[in-house]
């Protein structure tokens, strides 16, 4: 049998390479989302992982450590937030 | 902008709340005038072993605008007799509630808020005080000092207090008997039933060491995740289900070498006594049953 493709639809589905936890820690929305000021999900509204392993929203986290009240401590584990280098 | 986003966090835990299926049955919790940054939620204590318990204590707690980033407040309605209760406003002495600005509470910053705390574990510390005085940094210097001098008068005044918070319970609603969540008799029953029986099999089955032994390990440090020597590298090691207590410097490497050791191991144990049970499947059924403690972990964290 000989069968032409006339037309085909390419589906792909992507998530980061980070698989500990699903949401954001902070606004509670999937880390293949977007923080909620943001519009597109991807590289628009990159993860931040610190050395601590904890990842959030880059956007949240940020917003979080230019509070007085955070102390630069990750809401997570409460040591200093230093982001992960690697 | 930032409204939105603090309000649509906060429908999203309302709605959790309130719903039937996941709700706390501690509580009951309304918007107050359909506004979301404003919750009257009446908590009810139904550990029977409490003085507390039978009250329908009405409270009402604000979240800010730039909620989660600063912590909501909480205040009792009516007069609570209680070592972290202010006299004055009801208000609630209770370091979850704090951000880290505050530097004279002496409390440690990790008791204090952070934008990963959620509404539903505010209510469950407020639900543990509660239950649990605090009388060493007290609200309400008397109700401490009679908490610890007085534990009659205390009751005493307590009781009254619980009586006269019946009279705000709404007409036609009954409070919940158990602390259980308050699921419905259908699926979930199912599921219950499932964890149940793992935890016996576990319980029964001491054959292979390794495998009871990480299933407590595992919560544990769920539970105690904020030990800080407890690296989430080594929560690694935990999910792949093997040794917790090796050195820091755990070499991947070595992992590897051991795990693949003990799983040979266990096979020449089932082998071993292949002849007496049919163990093999056993120990499938138990490997199989294993799995779905690692789904339970983001529940466990939710909490």
């Amino acid at each position: 049998m000989k069968v032409t493709i006339n037309r085909w639809n390419a589906v792909s589905t992507w998530h980061w390479d980070h698989a500990q936890e699903e949401l954001c820690g902070i606004c509670r929305v999937a880390f293949e989302g977007t923080c909620p000021t943001c519009k597109y999900p991807g590289d628009d509204c990159p993860l931040i992982i610190g050395d601590c392993k904890h990842a959030f929203h880059m956007h949240c986290l940020l917003k979080w450590l230019t509070t007085e009240s955070s102390k630069g401590l990750c809401p997570m584990c409460r040591r200093k937030f230093k982001t992960a280098t690697d | 902008m930032s409204k939105s986003a603090s309000s649509s966090l906060l429908l999203k835990q309302y709605k959790d709340l309130t719903d039937p299926k996941r709700a706390m049955p501690s509580f009951r919790i309304e918007l107050k005038d359909g506004n979301i940054y404003v919750w009257n939620v009446a908590v009810m204590i139904l550990n029977k072993e409490s003085i507390y318990h039978g009250g329908y204590f009405k409270a009402e707690m604000r979240f800010p605008s730039d909620y989660p980033f600063n912590p909501p407040t909480f205040r009792f309605l009516r007069p609570l007799f209680h070592p972290n209760v202010y006299p004055k406003d009801g208000g609630l002495c209770v370091s979850i509630l704090h951000s880290g600005v505050d530097a004279t509470s002496g409390e440690a910053p990790s008791e204090r808020w952070s934008p990963a705390q959620s509404v539903e574990s505010v209510l469950v510390s407020i639900l543990s005080l509660l239950e649990d005085p605090n009388p060493d940094s007290p609200a309400n210097v008397d109700a401490a000092v009679a908490f610890r001098n007085d534990r009659e008068k205390y009751n005493n005044t307590v009781r009254r207090q619980v009586e006269k918070s019946k009279e705000d319970i709404p007409a036609g609603f009954k409070i919940p008997e158990s602390e259980v969540y308050a699921a419905p008799q259908t699926e979930d029953e199912v599921d219950d039933e499932f964890w149940y029986e793992d935890a016996e099999t576990d319980d029964d089955s001491d054959e292979v060491d390794a495998s009871g032994d990480d299933d407590d390990e595992g919560v544990a440090n769920f539970d105690g995740s904020d030990d800080e020597d407890v690296d989430m590298e080594d929560s690694e090691d935990l999910v792949s289900g093997k040794r917790v207590d090796t050195n820091e410097t755990s070499l991947d490497s070595d992992t590897e070498t051991t795990l693949m050791k003990t799983s040979q191991d266990r096979k020449t144990l089932s082998a071993g006594r292949e002849p007496l049970t049919p163990a093999p499947e056993n120990e499938k059924v138990d490997l199989l049953r294993e799995t779905p403690h690692t789904k339970l972990d983001p529940h466990e964290t939710d909490i």
